[in-house]
């Protein structure tokens, strides 16, 4: 699995969870389906995700995940589907949030992101 | 399936989509903003009863919106296509999505953040103002298909079907008009809301008295004005 993936830190969880309102998914979703770009980074707060490739499931992730930043901001297909399990709850860091804070640079939000940017 | 990320300036949909009208330098924010992919027939671009974060503009493809009843019934409201957008009810009613929305022809579709959405909104009436053209026909047309629901009985409501996707997606050919759109039978049965085995029984008496003809799931119209007198279309 070669999909940039990375877990926060309490302290980066609390921080983001402050400046984003978290999203609870009632149903499974697609967050992005293999070759495609996801549509926003997300940390998963609660539940889980499956990576899936050719239709197998490949590794399931849980709490204090992020992913999918890299491959938002270089527009780089995933090489692996992203399913969310229902009840699962994300914070979507939207590609808005990211290039504002590419430019502002010195925020929280930039330290947190800037291991995904390249 | 690979898509090259085209900028909204060479869309396929170009004139008809909410940020058509926005100058060179607003539409290059907007290609920077976006994020294209591709789907497949079958994928899904959002469920319902989950919460939204954006809005998916549809560049080509076909859509189709529909609600999961309580017993699992399924009923399309709407077909989305080139140019049309998605999930901007819920975005901005705030709500979870009534609806999901499944590719029924591959796709390529374009997602923009509810940042910069809003934001569009705010610095660009023309984005408004066409989100706003877009909210008024479709509740034209949910208030036009609720009365026929109640009003009309099922062959009107078959007949008024395929002249609004002759309409929407009508391809003139000789001496017939080719419906560029493939639906299943439930599909149409969904829509018109009846049986399956309905919609098969009017199908084939439309086809008996010559005002469509089949070719596997691609349907012809070949009589209009017969259509429309069987629609009963008050104006």
């Amino acid at each position: 699995m070669n999909a940039k993936i990375k877990t926060l830190t309490n302290q980066q969880v609390k921080f983001l969870k402050k400046k984003f309102v978290p999203l609870k998914f009632n149903a499974d979703f697609h967050l992005v389906y293999e070759s495609q770009i996801p549509n926003t980074g997300i940390v998963l707060l609660d539940g889980q995700i499956n990576f899936i490739h050719k239709r197998k499931k490949l590794a399931h992730v849980g709490k204090g995940l992020i992913f999918g930043i890299y491959e938002l901001l270089n527009n780089i297909p995933s090489m692996h589907g992203c399913l969310v399990l229902g009840n699962s709850e994300l914070i979507m860091i939207q590609k808005s949030d990211i290039l504002d804070a590419m430019v502002a640079k010195n925020c929280e939000l930039f330290d947190i992101i800037k291991d995904h940017i390249d | 399936m690979k898509l090259k990320n085209i900028d909204c300036e060479h869309c396929d949909a170009r004139g008809k989509g909410i940020f058509c009208e926005l100058e060179q330098l607003s539409l290059a924010q907007v290609s920077e903003r976006k994020v294209m992919n591709a789907y497949k027939k079958g994928q899904t671009i959002f469920f319902q009863g989950n919460p939204p974060f954006g809005l998916y503009c549809v560049s080509s493809g076909k859509i189709k919106v529909s609600k999961i009843g309580n017993d699992g019934k399924e009923s399309i409201i709407r077909i989305a296509s080139d140019g049309d957008v998605l999930g901007h009810r819920s975005l901005f009613s705030s709500e979870n999505y009534t609806a999901t929305a499944t590719v029924i022809e591959d796709a390529s579709i374009c997602f923009i953040d509810k940042k910069f959405i809003y934001q569009a909104i705010q610095d660009e009436p023309t984005v408004a103002l066409n989100l706003i053209q877009k909210l008024s026909k479709e509740m034209g047309s949910a208030e036009a298909r609720s009365a026929s629901l109640s009003q009309k009985n099922v062959r009107e409501r078959l007949a008024e079907l395929f002249l609004m996707l002759n309409k929407s997606y009508g391809v003139q050919e000789m001496n017939r008009t080719k419906l560029d759109i493939k639906l299943t039978r439930e599909e149409i049965a969904s829509m018109v809301g009846t049986a399956n085995e309905t919609v098969i029984r009017f199908i084939s008496e439309f086809k008996d008295e010559g005002l469509i003809e089949q070719d596997g799931k691609t349907i012809y119209i070949l009589d209009e004005k017969k259509l429309l007198e069987y629609a009963n279309l008050n104006y």
